[in-house]
């Protein structure tokens, strides 16, 4: 029995088909090859750059550690000139200390300065030395709370008063 | 469909399918080993930048870091704070004619992300100017010190002070990260600091030589 007439002509399309493939595969080779050799080429070229690269920075390590070294130190001095101290308060204090020298009639018996508040005893003779005291401190502007903590009065010694001074925060 | 025209269809089919089989293999595998080339050639090229942008920052650190930087590692050392610091308070003390006493120093303890610090606490006394200058200069000196709080009283000219202090210390870093990571230059701000700390004034210690004198007499010979 002879093969069917369409079963010839299946066989010849698929036979076309094949020749087809066959040039587009071997197309799809050359180009697949093609390409690789030029990002192998490529990968080779820029692998050498890196290598350069790491060579040039390893001859700089003293240099790096140098840096690194010196980024870290320098947060942490950040750090601490950022934590609070009475620095600020010795300062401001020179001035209340400042206007106690310049009246004969009162004196500072005992100064504390800590990092937010300063506490003072103060020695009046009398109530005009006191209040001129008192009023020549609450013009200076450094501080935002000055509190009058305690008052006494003794007829032999004077008037003997506690004061805190509170300091305005850094931002 | 009979047996002789399957027989006849195999072959043709046969090599189609093959063909086929080996254009999707092909071009499967092919691409797969040109996106990998592609994924290391991307990669290197990221490592390529990193380096290039290190490399010209590591050139310019000698440019701007001074070559003496012993000073930044005095300002906050990693060993000896209390011996430093106590060094540097006598030694202000001493240069203002300042008289100091009560000298103690506590334990070091852990602050924050690798800073430690001791309490060194004593008493001074002098002239009023001296003792205010004397406090005023704690915030240029070396090591690093904050005053944590002063007690002053006065009698007949006579000042006494009772100082508490803060000194700080600074682990060194544990790690040197790879070289293919990358560094960031100094800022503006850090050069400005590094150019202030390196004008504060670091502890003077006294370096003993060794003499030269002749050996003693053996008084048993």
């Amino acid at each position: 029995m002879a093969v069917p007439a369409r079963s010839v002509s299946f066989a010849k399309g698929l036979n076309k088909l094949s020749f087809v493939g066959v040039i587009l595969l071997s197309l799809l080779i050359i180009i697949t090859i093609s390409l690789f050799l030029f990002y192998s080429a490529e990968f080779k070229k820029v692998n050498a750059i890196v290598a350069s690269l790491k060579d040039q920075v390893l001859l700089l390590e003293k240099s790096e550690q140098k840096l690194i070294l010196i980024k870290d130190k320098l947060g942490k001095i950040n750090y601490v000139k950022s934590l609070p101290s009475s620095e600020n308060n010795i300062n401001q204090f020179k001035k209340l200390n400042e206007i106690v020298s310049l009246s004969s009639d009162s004196a500072f018996t005992e100064i504390d300065i800590g990092s937010v508040k300063t506490e003072v005893s103060l020695f009046s003779k009398d109530s005009t030395a006191l209040s001129s005291v008192l009023s020549s401190f609450v013009e200076i502007k450094d501080y935002i709370k000055i509190t009058l903590s305690s008052l006494g009065f003794s007829p032999l010694s004077g008037f003997s008063s506690s004061l805190i001074f509170e300091s305005k925060q850094d931002i | 469909m009979n047996i002789k025209e399957l027989n006849f269809l195999l072959k043709p089919l046969g090599i189609f399918i093959f063909i086929v089989l080996l254009f999707i293999g092909s071009c499967y595998y092919g691409l797969e080993q040109i996106n990998l080339l592609k994924t290391k050639i991307n990669v290197d090229k990221k490592s390529q930048k990193v380096l290039g942008t290190k490399l010209s920052i590591l050139q310019n650190v000698e440019n701007i870091i001074p070559s003496d930087i012993s000073f930044i590692d005095i300002a906050l050392p990693s060993r000896g704070i209390a011996i430093y610091a106590m060094n540097q308070v006598k030694n202000q003390a001493n240069s203002l004619g300042l008289i100091i006493s009560n000298l103690k120093t506590g334990a070091v303890t852990p602050d924050k992300d690798g800073i430690s610090k001791v309490n060194i606490s004593f008493e001074i006394e002098g002239d009023e100017q001296s003792v205010y200058n004397y406090l005023e200069s704690f915030p240029e000196l070396l090591p690093l010190m904050k005053i944590d709080k002063v007690s002053i009283n006065s009698t007949d000219g006579i000042v006494r002070a009772s100082v508490s202090v803060s000194a700080f210390s600074g682990e060194l870093p544990k790690k040197i990260p790879s070289i293919t990571t990358s560094v960031t230059d100094l800022t503006s701000d850090e050069v400005k600091v590094l150019n202030e700390i390196s004008g504060y004034q670091k502890p003077q210690f006294v370096v003993i030589n060794a003499s030269n004198e002749t050996p003693k007499e053996d008084p048993f010979n």
